[in-house]
């Protein structure tokens, strides 16, 4: 994973779009995909699937009861006739008034935002729920799953996305918005090492993730600082007879650490 | 600057913030003014941290949290209005008929297309009288019709519900298959009238033509109406792909969907009148001659509210009407 980090794109541009807000800075929103939101119905469909079946029991017992003219069958009829409207009516109420969520979206984290980032309002509501009558009949899944951000035909029609709110990371970030505590053996930088100016934030934040695991196993440990210490001396453009190459690669990473971190910090 | 330091002195601000961010959920008219004048000010600032933790820290942890952060912030603050019950009446009185006489000719392209389903529906039957069982659409009270066998409309009343429900369904269908370049549009369109012209002509063979009309003119004055503007919505959205003009196509389907989506909720809401039509007038015992009358003074409240309503608009006491001070501008010279 630190290894990863070294030559990886940010966590958010791997799967999502950008918004930039009238301040000029770019949000980064991570698209849900297809999956989390089969899930996601999966759940709403069941709670209204059981809301509707005890509903239509009721209604039944109480026409056939009442009206003994109006037989229970003709009650499910109707019954029946409306549930389309019921499920549609569900999604776009539920969408509307919470700021796009319904209860399988907040079981799975999910969204609906405006493809502007802005919550979505009762129209985007109604007409992406409305183009569900399209969607179900199949064309909605493969959509979904060759479009980019997993957009169904009713998103594309009320320009909005579907994004995930807790991912592993943000959940992760939610919890502790602070630094990683970092373990050193010694707080000694050492002689100044050759090239520690071709370094910069992106690798200062693998040594920082790396040597924030107290967890490792000593071997597996050794191993992937032998692993970094040989990425980052060919970054540092030593030459192979650098004496650097030669030192314990954990003592190596440790004072690579602490200079990175000090010229960030003047 | 070092992480920590750039944590720790800008942690109480962020936390403040959460702290909002959750406190609002559903809006932020949970806040008191002064909370709002805040939640700006923490808002901007957190995002000035934001693009400095990109620079600075792009891979860490905190990057994801400051974005996570702001993101939802930001939908909060950028959102369409709210709906607000006020605003109906103006709609109907003004908004729907408006976008209805803006639209008018891809109107007129769905009541083509079901003028065309009838007349080859009526021509179908005409030409094979033999075959007209299995030409008109399946259903007891239709086949009954076609046979010749049906001499009352059974009263429906207890179905009306359902009528109303499966029409709004169907209106709903008509405006967002326009999707898919008006080709499902036109099938429906052209479906709906292939059943009247079938039943229609079936049942002129069969003499009973004034049981069959009398039943269907009084709610269908409205509810072909409405089938024929939803299918008009629908050949917006179909429009709007075919031919965006100068926006992206992704644009134009958004932009066109938004506003054709007040004409097909707005008229299928018509589907409830015409549903207690259907199933409380049309089976009734009134003489057709009473019926024929009903249908036609539906029809002419219907059209004469969709072409004549919200001409002059009404500027709204205190309020100031944009609409309307657009629609004057050209004429206004200078003096």
């Amino acid at each position: 994973m630190v290894l990863r980090m070294l030559g990886a794109r940010p966590v958010l541009d791997r799967d999502g779009f950008t918004v930039t807000t009238p301040d000029n800075v770019d949000l980064g929103f991570p698209t849900a995909g297809l999956g989390t939101r089969m899930a996601a119905a999966i759940v709403d469909h069941l709670v209204l699937g059981i809301v509707y079946f005890v509903a239509i029991i009721l209604v039944s017992v109480i026409a056939s009861d009442w009206f003994p003219g109006l037989a229970g069958e003709s009650a499910l009829l109707v019954m029946v006739g409306f549930s389309s409207l019921v499920l549609l009516g569900y999604f776009a109420l539920s969408e509307a008034m919470t700021g796009g969520r319904t209860l399988g979206k907040m079981a799975c984290g999910l969204r609906v935002v405006r493809s502007d980032g802005g919550a979505i309002g009762f129209s985007e509501a109604i007409v992406r729920n409305a183009a569900r009558l399209v969607d179900y009949i199949g064309i909605g899944p493969v959509l979904m799953f060759f479009h980019p951000q997993s957009r169904r035909i009713g998103d594309l029609m009320a320009g909005t996305v579907v994004v995930r709110e807790r991912s592993a990371v943000s959940k992760m970030a939610w919890a502790t918005p602070s630094a990683l505590p970092v373990f050193l053996r010694s707080t000694d930088p050492g002689p100044t090492i050759t090239g520690v100016d071709r370094l910069g934030g992106r690798e200062l934040g693998a040594l920082r993730t790396f040597l924030s695991r107290l967890d490792l196993h000593p071997v597996q440990k050794n191993r992937v600082a032998g692993q970094l210490a040989v990425r980052l001396c060919d970054l540092l453009g030593l030459p192979p007879d650098a004496s650097e190459r030669s030192e314990p690669p954990e003592n190596f990473l440790e004072r690579l650490f602490l200079q990175l971190d000090h010229r960030q910090g003047t | 600057m070092r992480l920590d330091s750039f944590i720790g002195s800008r942690q109480p601000r962020w936390s403040e913030l959460d702290a909002s961010v959750k406190k609002t959920r559903g809006g932020l008219r949970n806040l008191e003014a002064d909370q709002l004048e805040r939640f700006g000010s923490l808002y901007r600032q957190t995002q000035s941290d934001l693009a400095l933790a990109r620079r600075d820290f792009p891979d860490d942890t905190i990057t994801v949290y400051l974005n996570t952060l702001c993101a939802r912030a930001h939908s909060l603050l950028y959102r369409g209005d709210p709906p607000r019950l006020s605003s109906i009446p103006l709609f109907f009185m003004e908004g729907l008929p408006r976008t209805f006489r803006s639209s008018l000719r891809f109107f007129g392209l769905a009541v083509a297309v079901v003028i065309a389903g009838t007349v080859a529906g009526w021509l179908a039957v005409d030409l094979r009288p033999d075959l007209r069982i299995s030409l008109v659409p399946s259903g007891s009270l239709f086949n009954e019709l076609a046979c010749g066998t049906a001499t009352t409309v059974p009263p429906y009343a207890a179905i009306s519900g359902f009528v109303i429900s499966n029409n709004i369904r169907v209106a709903f269908l008509l405006f967002v298959s326009g999707i898919t370049l008006g080709l499902l549009t036109t099938f429906s369109l052209f479906y709906n009238g292939w059943m009247l012209g079938t039943l229609g002509a079936a049942v002129h063979l069969n003499h009973c033509d004034a049981l069959f009309w009398s039943y269907i003119v009084p709610h269908g004055a409205i509810e072909l109406s409405v089938i024929m503007i939803a299918g008009g919505a629908g050949y917006m959205i179909a429009a709007a792909i075919l031919r965006p003009g100068l926006r992206s196509r992704g644009d134009a389907l958004v932009t066109i969907a938004l506003q054709a989506r007040g004409l097909a909720l707005g008229v299928a809401s018509l589907l409830v009148v015409a549903g207690i039509f259907e199933g409380f007038v049309s089976p009734s015992q009134l003489s057709p001659g009473v019926k024929y009358a009903i249908g036609a003074i539906n029809f002419v409240w219907l059209y004469s509210w969709l072409f004549l309503a919200g001409r002059h608009p009404r500027v709204a006491k205190g309020r100031l009407n944009l609409d309307a001070a657009l629609d004057h501008a050209p004429n206004a010279q200078p003096t």
